[in-house]
């Protein structure tokens, strides 16, 4: 996570900050059960769908390597092909927990 | 330019994203109404008078671009400015919006700075739209009233020349041509009177701004 490009971002605001964390919170675990699912069943179109929703919520938190996980299962959704995509759930899975480690740490 | 007091449609499926984003508008003296869904969108829209629309691409169900359609078929970007928003790599999606009516397209992560500046801009243009058109229908009118004001005062003034002559020398020739002149009156009070009373179409311009034109 970049965080100087983070706080710069949001302008250094807390509370603004706190805010955008607890929306991350409430919503990002339903968002990935879904997109573990939809791996599991290959459903591609929701793999697409849910990978997109994930990545647009991690991109508030300017953290390339997240991003870049999201957007290679987003991919395999649209592409319909499946390729690894473990790799790209394990880097999703360890790097969110991190990430609210780290935000929360910021406040 | 200042124009913080517009009302906002966001459409995103993404709780997280649409109420965080309708939240720092909020905080910044917009009117924000945030929808999750299509169904929601438009019945938003027929139920209210928005300046603007925020709108995410991909959604489920129906995307963004198919949103955008449909909202093109009633209202064009003059009558309701939309805004797309997307990620970053969505550059073709950004084309087809664009192709298909979009006024402007922000980028996630959305900058609340650039996002007021690019709203602020359509909401102001579509102001100064409504603005010149009603600076039009007035000239219109204007111009109406100045050619009928014409039209009146030449014959009245051949009546009233003839009319005015002492009884004596009114003959038979200055009497018909005061009766012509009298009749030409009449015609073009009946023309205003038709005019007024139902010969002007209203019709829909953009929303909420009516165009009188003569039948």
């Amino acid at each position: 996570m970049d965080k100087e490009k983070f706080l710069g971002y949001f302008n250094n605001e807390k509370e603004l900050i706190a805010e955008l964390i607890s929306l991350f919170k409430q919503s990002y675990p339903d968002t990935f059960e879904k997109l573990k699912r939809a791996i599991a069943e290959k459903d591609f179109s929701n793999l697409e769908l849910h990978a997109h929703t994930l990545k647009g919520m991690i991109v508030n938190f300017f953290s390339e390597e997240l991003r870049q996980a999201a957007y290679n299962l987003e991919k395999m959704g649209h592409d319909h092909k499946l390729d690894k995509p473990q790799v790209h759930i394990d880097i999703l899975e360890k790097g969110i927990v991190e990430l609210v480690d780290e935000m929360e740490g910021l406040l | 330019m200042n124009y913080m007091v517009g009302t906002i449609l966001l459409v995103d499926d993404d709780e997280m994203n649409g109420s965080f984003f309708s939240s720092r508008l909020k905080n910044k003296g917009f009117k924000v109404d945030f929808v999750k869904n299509h169904q929601d969108c438009f019945k938003a829209l027929l139920d209210n008078d928005y300046d603007l629309v925020l709108l995410d691409i991909m959604m489920p169900e129906v995307s963004g671009i198919e949103i955008l359609k449909k909202i093109r078929e009633k209202k064009n970007n003059l009558e309701l400015p939309v805004i797309m928003v997307t990620a970053k790599d969505e550059a073709l999606d950004i084309v087809d919006a664009l192709k298909l009516g979009a006024n402007d397209y922000l980028v996630k992560p959305v900058s609340l700075e650039i996002a007021i500046a690019r709203i602020n801009t359509q909401i102001y243009l579509k102001q100064l739209i409504r603005e010149s058109l009603k600076a039009k229908q007035v000239n219109t009118i204007n111009t109406m009233v100045v050619t009928l004001n014409h039209e009146i005062n030449n014959p009245l003034a051949i009546a009233m020349g003839h009319l005015n002559l002492p009884y004596e020398k009114l003959d038979e020739i200055r009497v018909e041509k005061s009766k012509q002149a009298l009749t030409r009156i009449a015609e073009i009070v009946k023309r205003i009177d038709t005019i007024t009373g139902g010969d002007i179409e209203e019709v829909d311009y953009t929303d909420s701004i009516k165009m009188y034109k003569l039948k």
